[in-house]
């Protein structure tokens, strides 16, 4: 094919036009000659033989172009956007999906909070190996097309979805037999577009990607709102864990920045933290796993529990006294959250904040720790760090938030859902429930689905 | 469910953090153990030695040897129960591509362990040091009052004459073992040897001016740290 | 009078061809990129050399000073070819200095370039400034005759080299599958240099094989174990990190003979760089339209020909890095290979 045929890849351009690299390396990539990004091109040949529709980036979502490892150029999407949740993290962070929204929502942008979605199923996958490639290609496959058929671009949430599908893409376009086999599943499920064609996407876009794309706007709000409100991060000493499921399933798919250690570890999330001025500090295990492990912290949780304590959280205590543990992925985060405390029992507590690069990007620009990005579900402590980016009056928001929940369920209780509507469209809430595809507006907080329901 | 049934487990890394590179050292300063540095772990040793390839993989010279030299303590002392088979043979010296004096190295990183207390006394030498007294008492080998006296050593409640004090043979407790290796030859044996031998075993005859000698020979011993 | 042969590239083989060349009568143009002659052991300023601890100078020096004062060379420095046409037996060159020639042969001898091992991003390199190469191990000698670890001064307690970085490695794509040929050797004389003068501090190799080949192994392999007391430690380096507790590295890698994980700290870590064709190779080749390895870009013999200095295009010989991972001897040797083989096509008549 065309690609194994370059003298250079510097500057060029695939005949499709999805397939872009820079006129010079951008940094030291890894490969002069990328394998991955060869599925580029084999896309635009699918999709030329009629057998698959790239969903393509367009300007309408405003994409702002980012460099993988291999120095290819990623068009991140911005606007227009299908989220994609995440089932651990809607349930167990949900300030880490409404604090990105809040981002979305203060940009002014536009997006789709879709119910018509499905689990990527790549937890059960990697939990037991009971899944296979054919199911896991039918299930994003089928995301995809839902996404496609709004017109919204789909965003992924979670860390594993989002590697998940990048290794199935790459599956799926390699393999002829894969794509015989999972067309005859979409076609039942009338997930097929009107010619028969698989719908996939021209790129597979992680949030900490548009995170990372739209750091120098998170960066311009910090200095016009959270500055304002007399926040100050530069103090705050930053360790970073970067999920493996987004940088080293598909390494060749993801961002890099010569701003970022010369190019030589991903990017995202140490990007945006180092745009807002925080101290990113280095420590000997960044490259280690958090110990989650999909079936360990089912049933093998000693596992999860002694790796995210003895080759994290004491490391980072140790080397470099970090205030807090930023992520970008859901099991990360809860896996170093709920696990300090059990170390407490064996003298082994190292107590330090947790939370995700978009938690903690909001808090800088001011959102409210708990309407917004929900401190409260968090059990590490994180008041010390509230202190040291100076929102210090973090005890007045908490009883505001008390207050405004007693208020809610006043309100629920008493069935009156009318003025509990009212009060939302007052309430400087996130609002997660503007539209879903099938065209009604907030379909689901409504009087025979309430919004907070105990 | 916890699966793992364990809900209050640590595990502590399996990771080496550091050698112990002073280890390697003193066992070089040993005249046997200079010739360690020239292993390249080809292994050619431990694919000829009868202990490794007949008794427990886990003897492994070349092992040890590396081991030994990035002073791996905690990994030397998992096999220290095996350690003390080597049969010196002497194969592994004799195949050696690179000239170490395999058999002897090997010595030479058992005494470096055991005097840095990093391995019990092997079973062997106990017995060596029973051999040892025996000798150094009669001047010659009393081969009932050592067996029997082994035995003793062993656990076993055998019956003592009342005056010296020494085991009687096969009067008390004895293994079944020994009963069955003695039976055999002594149906066949001539009838003077078994009578010497029981005299010997109950009037324990010693070397003439024996006495006198025994002092000077235990002090020479003693200082040559034969009896440690 | 023989027409006259164009040699590319003015390193041990471009300087082997050059001085035959030359000896033999043939008119002779080398032109070399760089303001110098020597190659990179001269213009990367390499320290000693295996396999005779020779210092480059000694090596080369005399080949320089030959091809500078024979009459029949003329050495065109911060020259490249930008283009060639005609048969073979009469090329017309352009050179970049706006010259053109018409030469009967030629001899491409344009080496390699050093791996750039910020292409290992776990490695730490550009991170950590006690990770250093082993080409600048070279220079810390050559240029400063002592042995110290740059983020503080000091000498280091412990020195790690790290073998194969950018060699024998997939994840680098298909370009960087080979074996550097020189590694293994010239990290025994490294660390041997560094017990001589320092005997104090430990050194350890890193290795998945140890590969001193032919006579190299006793003087390159035995020597710094035996006498050295350079220990080797079967397993790849798999990342460097640095610790802010204690300041020192560490050096993450499985000791396959212990079958355990490890994090040793290390003061100094070395990494052995791999070949790659240089980009003058790459070049080239498309000017005289030369065959490469598909994968590591390296030239490639012709397929009908048992030597490997003949290339796919008649008249045109091929010697030294710029084939693949070669040593100085060697590339000299290719070099006068070449330059007696061009010789030859040109037609020459040799009386001694
Ligand atoms: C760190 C290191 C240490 C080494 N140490 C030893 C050692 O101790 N002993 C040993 O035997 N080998 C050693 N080697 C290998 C040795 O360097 C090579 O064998 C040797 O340099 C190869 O010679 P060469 O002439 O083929 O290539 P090079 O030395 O690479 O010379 C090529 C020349 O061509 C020039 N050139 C490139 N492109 C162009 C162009 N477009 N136009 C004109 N000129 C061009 C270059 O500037 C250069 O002068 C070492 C290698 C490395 C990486
Ligand atoms: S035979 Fe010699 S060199 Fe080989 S492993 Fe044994 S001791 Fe080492
Ligand atoms: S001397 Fe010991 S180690 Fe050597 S081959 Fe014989 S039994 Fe094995
Ligand atoms: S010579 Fe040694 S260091 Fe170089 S690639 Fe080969 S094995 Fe690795």
């Amino acid at each position: 094919m065309a690609r194994a045929k370059l003298e250079s890849k510097w500057g060029y351009v695939s005949p499709g036009g999805i397939l872009r690299y820079p006129e010079e390396p951008p940094f030291p990539v890894k490969e002069y000659d990328a394998h991955y990004d060869h599925i580029f091109e084999m896309m635009e040949e699918l999709e030329a033989k009629g057998e698959i529709l790239i969903y393509r980036i367009t300007e309408e979502h405003q994409p702002i172009p980012v460099y993988t490892s291999t120095g290819r150029i990623k068009l991140i999407p911005t606007n227009k956007l299908w989220h994609h949740k995440s089932c651990g993290q809607c349930g167990n962070i949900p300030g880490y999906p409404a604090s990105l929204f809040w981002f979305m929502n203060k940009f002014g942008l536009d997006y789709l909070n879709e119910p018509h979605q499905t689990s990527c199923t790549a937890w059960n996958y990697h939990g037991s190996g009971t899944s296979n490639p054919v199911a896991l290609a039918a299930v994003w496959l089928r995301n995809m097309h839902q996404a496609w058929k709004t017109g919204y671009y789909p965003l992924i949430h979670c860390g594993t979805s989002f590697g998940s599908y990048k290794e199935t893409r790459e599956q799926l376009i390699m393999n002829k037999e894969l794509r015989d086999a999972v067309k005859p599943i979409l076609k039942k499920l009338g997930r097929l577009t009107e010619d028969g064609r698989i719908v996939i996407p021209q790129e597979i876009v992680h949030y900490s990607e548009w995170v990372h794309a739209m750091r120098y706007r998170i960066k311009e709000l910090y200095e016009k709102e959270g500055k304002a409100k007399g926040i100050d991060v530069s103090n705050v000493r930053v360790a970073i864990h970067n999920a493996c499921h987004t940088y080293k399933m598909i390494a060749d798919d993801y961002p890099y920045d010569p701003e970022v250690y010369n190019g030589q570890r991903p990017a995202a999330s140490t990007a945006v933290i180092k745009a807002l001025g925080a101290q990113v500090v280095d420590y000997s295990t960044w490259y280690d796993c958090c110990g989650f492990g999909f079936r360990h912290i089912l049933t093998e949780r000693e596992f999860t529990r002694s790796m995210a304590i003895q080759r994290k959280l004491k490391v980072i205590a140790e080397e470099v006294k970090a205030d807090v543990i930023i992520t970008h992925d859901t099991g990360c985060t809860t896996t170093f959250e709920k696990n300090q405390w059990i170390g407490k029992a064996h003298g082994m507590y190292y107590p330090v904040a947790v939370m995700s690069d978009v938690m903690f990007a909001a808090l800088a620009c001011g959102a409210h720790p708990f309407k917004v990005v929900q401190l409260y579900w968090n059990c590490s402590h994180y008041e010390p760090l509230l202190e040291k980016m100076g929102i210090t009056n973090w005890r007045e928001l908490k009883k505001e938030w008390e207050d405004t929940v007693k208020y809610i369920s006043e309100l629920e209780k008493a069935g009156k859902y009318d003025e509990l509507m009212e009060f939302f469209k007052e309430y400087d809430l996130y609002e997660p429930y503007s539209r879903t595809s099938t065209g009604k507006p907030r379909a689901s907080a409504t009087s025979n689905m309430p919004l907070f329901k105990s | 469910m916890d699966v793992s049934g364990d809900w209050n487990l640590i595990i502590l890394p399996r990771v080496i953090n550091d050698y112990d590179l002073d280890f390697a050292k003193e066992v070089m300063s040993l005249p046997e153990g200079k010739t360690m540095i020239q292993c390249y772990q080809c292994s050619y040793c431990t694919a000829s030695c009868p202990v490794h390839n007949y008794w427990d993989e886990r003897y492994n010279s070349r092992h040890f040897i590396h081991l030994a030299r990035l002073g791996l303590i905690d990994e030397l002392q998992k096999r220290a129960d095996v350690m003390w088979r080597c049969v010196s043979c002497h194969k592994c010296t004799h195949r050696c591509p690179k000239g170490v004096l395999v058999e002897e190295v090997l010595k030479a990183i058992l005494k470096t362990m055991a005097k840095k207390g990093l391995i019990d006394e092997y079973p062997s030498k106990k017995f060596d040091k029973f051999f040892t007294e025996s000798v150094l008492e009669y001047g010659r080998i009393e081969d009932g009052e050592l067996l029997f006296g082994w035995i003793e050593k062993q656990g076993y409640n055998v019956v003592k004459d009342p005056i010296l004090k020494k085991p009687i043979p096969f009067l008390g407790e004895t293994p079944e073992w020994l009963k069955q290796l003695v039976m055999k030859p002594i149906k066949s044996m001539n009838i003077s040897f078994l009578v010497l031998n029981a005299k010997h075993m109950l009037f324990h005859p010693r070397t003439k001016n024996w006495n006198k000698f025994k002092q000077v020979l235990r002090k020479v011993v003693q200082e040559e740290g034969g009896l440690t | 009078m023989a027409k006259s042969v164009l040699v590319i590239g003015g390193g041990p083989a471009g300087l082997g061809a050059a001085r035959i060349l030359g000896k033999l009568g043939i008119p002779t143009i080398l032109v070399e990129k760089e303001d110098r002659l020597g190659g990179n052991p001269i213009l990367n300023h390499y320290h000693t050399l295996i396999p005779r601890k020779l210092k480059p100078e000694q090596v080369l020096g005399p080949y320089i000073k030959e091809v500078e004062s024979n009459p029949n060379v003329q050495v065109k420095l911060k020259t490249e070819l930008t283009a060639c046409e005609g048969e073979p037996g009469s090329y017309k060159v352009t050179l970049s200095n706006g010259e053109t020639h018409e030469v009967g042969a030629i001899v491409v001898a344009k080496g390699f370039e050093h791996f750039d091992p910020r292409r290992k991003g776990e490695l730490g390199y550009g991170l950590y400034p006690d990770v250093i190469t082993n080409l600048e191990l070279e220079q810390m000698f050559s240029r400063e005759g002592r042995l110290y670890r740059p983020s503080n001064g000091q000498l280091p307690k412990r020195v790690a080299f790290v073998f194969c970085v950018g060699s024998r490695d997939r994840q680098l794509g298909v370009t960087n599958v080979h074996c550097c040929r020189y590694g293994c050797a010239l990290s025994g004389l490294q660390a041997m240099e560094i017990k001589q003068h320092y005997p104090d501090v430990d050194v350890f190799c890193y290795y998945m094989d140890v590969r001193t080949y032919g006579t190299w192994e006793y003087p390159f392999y035995w020597a710094p174990q035996e006498q050295y007391g350079v220990r080797y430690v079967r397993g790849r380096i798999a990342g460097i990190t640095y610790s802010p507790a204690d300041g020192r590295l560490r050096v993450k890698h499985e000791d396959t003979i212990v079958q355990r994980p490890a994090e040793v700290p290390m003061d100094l870590v070395v990494l052995v760089l791999g070949m790659e064709p240089s980009a003058g190779t790459k070049k080239v080749a498309k000017i005289l339209g030369l065959a490469q390895d598909p994968d590591s870009k390296f030239l490639v013999p012709s397929e009908e020909s048992g030597s490997n200095i003949i290339s796919n295009k008649p008249g045109i010989f091929i010697a030294g890095a710029c084939k693949g991972p070669i040593d100085i001897e060697s590339s000299l040797a290719e070099g006068e290979a070449a330059g007696a083989e061009a010789a030859a096509f040109v037609g020459a008549k040799v009386t001694v």
